[in-house]
């Protein structure tokens, strides 16, 4: 099939963008789609629930849109070519802006109860909704201007336009990571990247277009209060109480509300603390005043900053160390934290702003006690101060006779198996590590544990006892965690029959501890979500082969559709590069959640790894479009070595070998499009193009939904890699044998 | 199948039901059954029985008229509820002494604030409920079918036995709706009564009047959720009307039995000041000022886990309201160590009963009277 029309190649006024034009819309739009991506996720997250199950499906609904944008693109002359390119663009910082702000009203156009979150299924809808289209124009530009730098450069067009969008992607990644992340809203982000594209627009078309530059730069500067007032007007609407303050930070989007006499503070949208909790913590104080006995340095990790927090600084204490991760959160709440608590007395107060898991990696210190009070293992981040790992360093940071209290999601008074199976994978790493335990009974559980014999009471009557003989009254506590106390009332956390339930549960209970590497009660808690809402996702997560068979089903259709269109190298190539975005998409995933479990939360590192693997896809892209093209089935062979190498992770003190890995492994994702390009491109570019683009992506939908569904669930991380890893042998065999080498 | 029922067995019954047993053991082991309950097993079914308050339509279909659903059901069909089906033109409950849940609280926990003050109930639940609120506390019970949960069989008799044996004084159907155990509440009661145990129910009143006439006459004490004060709040969260638990609390109240009021109040869905205005009036009204009435405060729970817990401010205005429209016993609940938790004499305002949680209650009231004036103080004593 001819590329151009015979009238448009002719001098009827549309002209080439020439190769400067090709590399200036390639790089930027690279840039937008690294931005628009990463913003995308961020403010995705704030409707949606921020866990990697979720995340996944907005990965897969961007590379979707991909994948129709790179598939649906007929033959055209240069004007049609060009203007796709040019008008996708446009288009995808416009599309993002929608995104964002469409989902954000949509809580108020489609309510829901105060208090709950859609559904797994319509939280899918609205990422497929939100993250596709603008997908679709990342996928759209691509095959156009393949086709047009294929006028000037034959079979290289599409390695120069592929390196030059790789590099686009690493600019945007690394300007987003450190300059834009906490700067700019999505309506600033929006409107600076239309700047620039309609600057490109007007340089390569008309230059009388220049002067529509200022409708964007208007929106820069009143975007701060555009966006408050869309903000209000939702959260209003949505919410119990008024928005006060909404803020991104380097981690999370965090905004604070009031009603009545309290304040809520949210991070991704979903609810962190409230404050005051005078009332709340009246029990939780008591019980680790309690067990706290004569003990004078604590540490307390995810409490927040309420009434645990400023009764202890009372307490006859020497030190406690608090650690807030996210410094950001820390500046919103603090002045109301002064206001509901005022005069505490904070020369003890040692405040840490970083990962708990690293300042527990890092420090010498010790501590009597150790009081761990994340919030529900919603994401494989949180999960990590779930896990067996987690436990290890707080009974190593922890006093000879030192205690260490955790809280754990517990049950009113029965155990489903799901809830069961959930707290059970949990308990058994907490019991891995303390042999002397106490456990709570209640909605929220406590664990208690010690390293030591003898430290702990035997029961809750005993530890009663203990309280009882405490001669410190009057407590030097609040009004309402004194008023009317008896240490009798610490029996509501060691109800008889609940706990006698509890153990009787745990023996039947089935599943393996929760690790690092084998985030168990993470994928059991999303399970208990979806068991909860009943959603279609808790059958599909139940007959957990339903997900793989459809993935299957759905990419022989696609391979097939190629097969049949294009011939059997085209459709070997598909099957290849299909098998590759898989791969890529899966160690990446997998790549980021390493990182997490070495750094903590990453968001604002995401697009930094995204950047270098972009930069990788870029060396990899220019080197196999320059030298001498490499074989596909070496470069596939090499990726699932390069998989498999990333199995070094898992072993403690390999962290220096994150980035080195990464960029090894996305320079041979990088090389594979060009060399796959230059075997098949042959004369039809566009087509070939257009196919190695959309099967690409589609391989990055299977992966991201089969990496969060079904190898991190069933086989862990390191399982997980392993099964990416053997995937790519066929797919390198396949190359070996059906494509050859460009010559073939 | 108790060891007594085995004896009294005639030999060739034993074997004909050894014989079926072990036919219906190879099925399950074979995969060809679903059912792995022992009573199964054994080809009789103990869970399974002729529900009462129902009507046979035609063709071969019945009205459930038990709870204001009114479920219509066809053979096979369950209703609502989860725990009552259509069987070959008959109704039938199928959690008669199937028990899911067993655990020993403080009557406070309930709550119930003037019943047996300190004393603790022998707490047990099934499957199902005639509601879907979306805060429910206990939706792992309530919102499950019969055969999704581990289950043991606790029959009337057992229940009293399990109850003394715990020194528990009080029996209370409770965790789930015990409407939907009408069949086994009717004859566990009657047995606790023989036992001298005292049964109630923790319910969420969404019951016809005439089935709840019945059951609070088999009982000494009720405790009914009135969730709102508007139709809105019980069709689009809870999945009910409000007019008929308010039909019911009326038929309940006029029956003498002791009639308690739980309203969790949650932030913006049922805490408008002028709504608990008219829902007090409406006690004081229908039923009467000696009613308590608990303004308990709402936690994160089941589907609405995303919103902050009540305000205790909040709480402290409606018992106030409360007050004002004649309510003798207004209280705040799950704020352990607040003031309004404890109870204060009608007439001369004095504390009869201290309480900060449910562990640590000081009961002064003598004899049913309030020892500082003596004035007679609502409630169950003794
Ligand atoms: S008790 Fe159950 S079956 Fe009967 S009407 Fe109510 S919901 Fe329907």
């Amino acid at each position: 099939m001819p590329l151009l029309r015979r009238e448009d190649t002719g001098g009827v006024g549309v002209k080439n963008p020439g190769r400067a034009g090709i590399a200036a819309i390639a790089f930027f739009t690279g840039l937008e789609a690294a931005i628009v991506q990463v913003v995308l996720i961020r403010e995705l997250l704030t409707v949606c629930r921020g866990n990697e199950l979720i995340i996944g499906i907005i990965f897969s609904s961007w590379f979707f849109g991909i994948f129709l944008g790179a598939r649906l693109n007929p033959a055209g002359g240069i004007g049609s070519l060009k203007r796709r390119a040019l008008v996708s663009m446009a288009l995808l910082p416009c599309l993002m802006a929608a995104a964002v702000y469409g989902a954000h009203a949509l809580q108020a156009i489609v309510p829901r109860v105060a208090g709950t979150f859609y559904s797994f299924s319509a939280e899918a809808v609205i990422a497929l909704v939100c993250a596709a289209p603008a997908g679709f124009f990342v996928g759209f530009f691509f095959p156009p201007l393949v086709a047009l730098a294929s006028m000037e450069m034959g079979r290289r067009s599409a390695g120069f336009v592929y390196y030059l969008e790789s590099l686009g992607s690493f600019a945007g990644g690394i300007a987003f990571s450190f300059l834009l992340v906490e700067a700019a809203n999505p309506l600033e982000l929006a409107s600076g990247l239309l700047c620039g594209a309609l600057v490109i627009i007007g340089c390569l078309t008309d230059r009388r277009l220049l002067p529509l530059v200022l409708v964007p730069l208007t929106c820069v500067f009143f975007s701060g209060r555009i966006e408050t007032r869309v903000f209000s007007a939702v959260w209003d609407r949505t919410h119990a109480g008024t928005l006060e303050s909404y803020r991104r930070t380097r981690y999370q989007a965090v905004a604070v509300e009031s009603a009545g006499d309290t304040v809520s503070v949210y991070g991704n949208g979903v609810l962190v603390h409230t404050l005051p909790d005078r009332y709340e913590s009246r029990g939780i104080v008591h019980l680790i005043n309690a067990l706290r006995g004569n003990r004078k340095t604590l540490l307390l990790i995810g409490s927040g900053p309420g009434a645990l927090l400023n009764n202890m600084l009372r307490a006859d204490i020497e030190r406690l160390t608090y650690i807030e991760q996210d410094p950001g959160l820390w500046e919103e709440i603090s002045p109301w934290m002064k206001r509901f608590y005022p005069g505490a007395d904070t020369s003890k107060l040692s405040l840490q702003r970083e990962d708990p898991r690293h300042f527990l990696t890092r420090t010498a210190g010790r501590f009597d006690m150790i009081i761990s009070m994340p919030p529900a293992p919603e994401n494989i981040m949180l999960n990590r101060f779930y896990t067996r790992e987690f436990y290890a360093l707080c009974k190593k940071r922890l006093d000879r006779r030192g205690v260490f209290i955790t809280s754990l999601h517990g049950f009113s008074n029965y155990l489903s198996p799901e809830l069961r199976d959930f707290i059970a994978s949990v308990y058994r790493a907490f019991a891995g590590e303390f042999s002397f335990r106490l456990v709570t009974s209640g909605e929220t559980m406590y664990l208690i544990g010690a390293a030591e014999e003898g430290v702990l009471p035997a029961s809750g009557e005993e530890l009663i006892a203990r309280y009882n003989a405490i001669d410190a009254h009057p407590l030097p506590f609040d009004q309402e965690i004194v008023r009317n106390f008896s240490p009798r009332e610490l029996r509501c956390f060691f109800e008889k029959t609940q706990i006698g339930y509890f153990k009787e549960a745990m023996a039947r209970a089935g599943g393996d501890e929760n690790r690092d590497m084998r985030p168990g009660a993470y994928w059991k808690n999303i399970v208990l979500s979806a068991f909860r809402e009943r959603s279609v996702l808790y059958d599909i997560i139940r007959g957990f082969l339903v997900l793989p068979v459809l993935v299957l089903l759905a990419a022989a259709a696609a391979i097939g559709d190629i097969g049949r269109r294009y011939g059997g190298r085209r459709m070997a190539a598909g099957a290849v590069i299909c098998a590759t975005g898989m791969a890529s998409m899966s160690a990446m995933m997998i790549m980021i959640i390493l990182y997490q479990n070495a750094h903590g939360i990453v968001y604002h590192r995401i697009s930094l790894i995204n950047a270098i693997f972009m930069l990788g896809l870029t060396a990899g892209s220019f080197f196999s479009s320059r030298g001498r093209t490499p074989r596909p089935a070496l470069i596939v062979g090499g990726a699932a070595v390069s998989v498999a190498s990333m199995l070094v992770l898992t072993l403690p003190g390999t962290g220096f070998l994150f980035w080195p890995l990464l960029a090894v492994f996305s320079f041979l994702c990088g090389a594979l499009f060009p060399s796959l390009f230059a075997a098949i491109g042959r004369d039809r570019y566009q087509e070939s193009a257009s196919v190695l683009d959309a099967m690409d992506h589609f391989g990055s939908i299977t992966g991201s939904l089969l990496t969060v569904m079904l190898f991190l669930p069933v086989l862990g991380i390191q399982g997980a890699l392993a099964a990416v890893s053997v995937i790519l042998i066929p797919a390198a065999v396949i190359a070996w044998k059906v494509i050859g080498s460009d010559a073939g | 199948m108790t060891d007594r029922e085995i004896r009294s067995m005639q030999r060739r019954e034993f074997l004909r039901k050894t014989g079926q047993g072990l036919c219906l053991f190879a099925l399950g082991e074979l995969g060809l059954m679903g059912c792995s309950d022992t009573y199964c097993q054994s080809g009789k079914n103990y869970y399974t029985r002729p529900a009462k308050m129902w009507k046979r339509l035609e063709g071969g279909d019945v009205l459930c008229q038990l709870c204001p659903n009114g479920c219509r059901l066809g053979n096979g069909d369950r209703g609502v509820c989860r725990v009552r089906q259509n069987i070959k033109g008959e109704l039938h409950t199928l959690v008669y002494s199937r028990i899911a849940a067993a655990h020993v609280d403080p009557v406070e926990k309930k709550p119930m604030f003037h019943f047996l003050p300190g004393e603790t109930a022998y707490s047990i639940a099934t499957a199902g409920c005639n509601l879907s609120c979306q805060f429910c506390q206990n939706w792992q019970l309530s919102q499950a079918a019969p055969e999704d949960l581990d289950a043991t069989r606790i029959t009337p008799d057992d229940l009293s036995r399990r109850a003394r044996s715990a020194g528990s004084k009080v029996i209370a159907f409770t965790y789930n709706e015990p409407t939907v155990q009408y069949e086994y509440i009717l004859d566990a009661a009657a047995s606790a009564r023989r036992h001298g145990i005292r049964p109630i129910i923790i319910s969420n009143g969404y019951i016809m009047p005439l089935a709840g006439r019945t059951l609070a006459k088999s009982l000494d004490g009720v405790k009914i959720d009135l969730k709102a004060f508007t139709n809105r709040f019980y069709s689009s969260i809870c999945g009910g009307r409000l007019k008929p638990v308010l039909e019911n609390l009326v038929a309940v109240h006029a029956t003498g039995t002791w009639l308690e009021i739980v309203v969790l109040v949650i932030p913006t869905l049922n805490d408008d000041p002028a709504e608990i205005r008219k829902m007090a009036a409406w006690v004081r009204k229908n039923l009467s000022a000696d009613v308590p009435m608990h303004f308990t405060r709402f936690h994160a729970m089941y589907r609405i886990r995303n919103l902050p817990p009540t305000p205790v401010s909040t709480l402290e205005r409606c018992r106030t309201i409360a007050k004002e429209e004649g309510i003798r016993y207004p209280y705040i609940g799950n704020v352990s160590g607040h003031r309004w938790e404890n109870t204060f004499c009608h007439n001369c305002n004095r504390m009869i009963i201290e309480r900060s949680g449910y562990f640590n209650v000081r009961n002064h009231v003598r004899g049913g009277a309030c020892p500082f004036c003596g004035a007679r103080i609502p409630g169950v004593w003794v």
